[in-house]
């Protein structure tokens, strides 16, 4: 089960082309023996979610840097709950605007990761998510 | 005084010194790129590379051109200022270069948003919340109309940030130009015709990396023949040093990529003294190493000159002058702690002055929160014009020549690019060192070493670590610009009233004259039908529709 409930997808939705942070989380996340998998550029929100179903992850790291971060988030939250998968945790790393944070969080996403965030910080957060996804899926079966 | 002496002194200087010298301050001390940095450079050190003036340095404006492209340096005239700047709509992006022209920018550089540079009309799906959010929306010549109405381009130079869509771009710029009575052959500026770095750092392509050199040779030889004045590409090593390429990395990806344009463009039987002179590099300098940017852009110029002479046979001196734009990189600036990047933008300044390029554009102090406001880049066109005019670094050419630290590195670099286009040129070239992920696992390594040594400690940035509201908060941390809520809506009814009003007869002739060339198996150059589709006001997304049928589009894998 904790293959099942243990894989990240990191994901580049829209025409934003900046992947530096992108790669450099999933290389952080594969040093530190987590499973990810790199969604490549230009993903529009319903084929992020499709990777995720098809992939079985438990969160979703969107990374993005175009400022088109609010419809992003909203569509990608929508489509999850239409397919059934609201559980999958959505964080957002990029270059986000102080006063867009809140929002984002309302929206329901868990978490915001910035140009100041450690990698390790990050890590560490993806772990404690995943961890947290395993003990829930463990208490429904 | 002879070397073997001077060998003896430096030994027993540092016999002497032992004990003081032992007790550095880091452990090792090493450029971002990994080159070793010794506590003291002397004659040794060149004598030990078989330094010889005539050979490594010569004169400016003479080969090798190690010492600068031209032979007055900046005596006559300093460097062109040209910020990169674009703000969502025509009309705006006009006022804003104005404005700036009027300040002191010499030339337009203007950044376009993620629609138009991914050749999309705004309508389409992934154009959803993008309009206009990272520059100028461009749906056809209409928008290009506007943004350029009353600036006078005999005189002001336009340089077109765009890629996959360079084509389309300078079709348009053209067109723009016809109708306000300019000759072709007086236009100057630039198109960036780049689309190999953007399968490795920047993320911008449509088609496939082949068909995308077919293109950028159409470019280029289009432009030498009607537009002399005019650069034909910008081939960067900005993006590659933004997506995290050390400087080793970003000489030799950007010459790989020179030579696949070039090799193209020859194929066709051009000779390279036609067209050399019409490609021009977008560079890259930062504050960091300071030093060894100035010998990354020295050793640079040499490598240019050399693979000209030696590889395609150039034999004017236009042909192999190295032509660049410096653009400051905003990665080594700071959210926290935003005053310090005052000091990081003028240091980038200083570092394209010592350089010798021939044009600059700096970062803004408003940048590690949004896009540009106009105060901002006014106060960076003013930073440009205080190093050129307060220091004296542009009083005398090329003013770090003969350092042995600048001249030691200069030929370090330059051997290390050297050892990297070989490995490039062993895989088969740039295109299959993109196919088989050379590049991007190159870059990726440097961005991630580089990023685990800010994190441990081994390198520093100050204030990175630090939220953005701190006490050393910018001035102009909340002066960034953020387009309108409705700009969608207006742009939609732009496109919409143009749709309702032009001749689509002659739309869709255009769209099928250019579907034919496209399709032709002897490959007409393409700029002359995407020229007439321009004409006839066919849209971004339709004219880059009808390629993208054609010419195929290239996809990034999903990586499990």
């Amino acid at each position: 089960m904790s293959e099942r409930h243990g894989r990240i997808l990191i994901a580049k939705a829209g025409l934003d082309g900046h992947d530096r942070g992108a790669k450099l989380v999933v290389v952080a996340l594969r040093d530190a023996g987590l499973e990810v998998v790199y969604s490549g550029l230009h993903r529009l929100p319903d084929e992020i979610v499709k990777i995720a179903l098809e992939e079985d992850v438990s969160v979703i790291g969107l990374s993005i840097l175009s400022g088109a971060h609010q419809r992003i988030v909203a569509r990608l939250q929508d489509l999850l709950r239409v397919a059934g998968a609201p559980e999958v945790t959505l964080v957002v790393g990029g270059f986000i605007p102080a006063e867009d944070v809140d929002e984002l969080l309302r929206l329901g996403v868990s978490a915001v990761f910035g140009q100041q965030t450690k990698l390790d910080d990050i890590v560490d957060y993806m772990r404690r998510t995943i961890d947290a996804t395993g003990r829930t899926a463990d208490a429904r079966r | 005084m002879r070397d073997d002496d001077l060998e003896q002194q430096a030994a027993s200087w540092r016999k002497t010194h032992e004990q003081a010298l032992t007790k550095p301050r880091a452990i090792a001390f090493s450029t971002d790129s990994g080159i070793p940095v010794k506590e003291l450079y002397t004659p040794l050190d060149l004598a030990a590379r078989g330094f010889d003036y005539r050979d490594d340095l010569g004169f400016p404006g003479e080969f090798p051109f190690t010492r600068g492209a031209d032979v007055t340096g900046y005596r006559d005239k300093i460097y062109g200022i040209g910020q990169y700047a674009g703000f969502a709509t025509a009309r705006d992006t006009n006022r804003l270069f104005k404005k700036l022209i009027a300040e002191g920018q010499d030339s337009i550089h203007v950044a376009c948003d993620l629609p138009t540079n991914m050749g999309y009309d705004i309508d389409h799906p992934l154009a959803e919340g993008e309009i206009g959010r990272v520059g100028l929306t461009i749906s056809s010549l209409a928008d290009m109309e506007e943004f350029l109405d009353g600036i006078d381009l005999r005189r002001i130079g336009v340089t077109y940030v765009v890629n996959p869509i360079a084509p389309v771009i300078l079709a348009m710029h053209i067109a723009v130009a016809r109708k306000q009575g300019v000759p072709l052959d007086l236009l100057t500026g630039c198109v960036q015709n780049d689309v190999m770095k953007e399968y490795t750092a920047c993320g911008k392509y449509i088609f496939p990396p082949r068909q995308a050199v077919r293109l950028s040779a159409d470019i280029i030889e289009y432009v030498t023949e009607k537009m002399p004045r005019f650069y034909a590409n910008n081939i960067a090593l900005y993006h590659l040093g933004e997506a995290g390429a050390d400087q080793v990395q970003q000489v030799a990806f950007a010459l790989a990529a020179a030579i696949e344009y070039c090799d193209a463009v020859t194929q066709r039987g051009l000779p390279i003294d036609r067209f050399a002179r019409n490609i021009a590099f977008l560079g890259y300098v930062n504050h960091r190493d300071l030093l060894c940017e100035v010998a990354k852009i020295r050793a640079m110029r040499r490598l240019w000159a050399e693979l000209m002479k030696t590889r395609y046979g150039a034999t004017l001196p236009e042909s192999m002058t190295l032509k660049m734009h410096c653009a400051q990189g905003g990665i080594c600036l700071t959210a926290g702690e935003g005053l310090l990047n005052f000091g990081r933008i003028t240091l980038a300044a200083l570092v394209a002055a010592l350089a010798g390029v021939q044009s600059l554009g700096l970062r803004t102090i408003d940048e590690p929160y949004g896009i540009p406001s106009e105060e901002a880049s006014i106060i960076s066109i003013r930073i440009a014009r205080m190093v050129a005019q307060e220091t004296g670094a542009m009083d005398t050419i090329d003013p770090l020549g003969g350092s042995y630290y600048v001249e030691s590195m200069t030929a370090e670099i330059k051997s290390r690019v050297e050892d990297k286009l070989a490995v490039i040129e062993k895989m088969g070239g740039i295109v299959a060192a993109i196919e088989s992920g050379y590049i991007s696992t190159e870059i990726s390594n440097s961005a991630y070493a580089f990023q685990t040594a800010l994190e441990g400690g081994g390198k520093v940035l100050l204030g990175y670590r630090r939220d953005a509201e701190n006490p050393y908060r910018s001035p102009n941390q909340n002066s960034y610009y953020v387009p309108s809520a409705d700009i969608a809506r207006q742009c939609r009814e732009r496109l919409e009233a143009l749709r309702r009003t032009r001749d689509d007869g002659g739309v869709q002739r255009a769209l099928r004259r250019l579907r034919a060339a496209a399709e032709a198996p002897a490959s007409p150059n393409l700029v002359e039908p995407i020229l007439e589709a321009v004409e006839a006001y066919a849209t971004m997304g339709e004219i880059c529709g009808v390629l993208r049928q054609v010419l195929g589009e290239y996809r990034m894998p999903t990586v499990v």
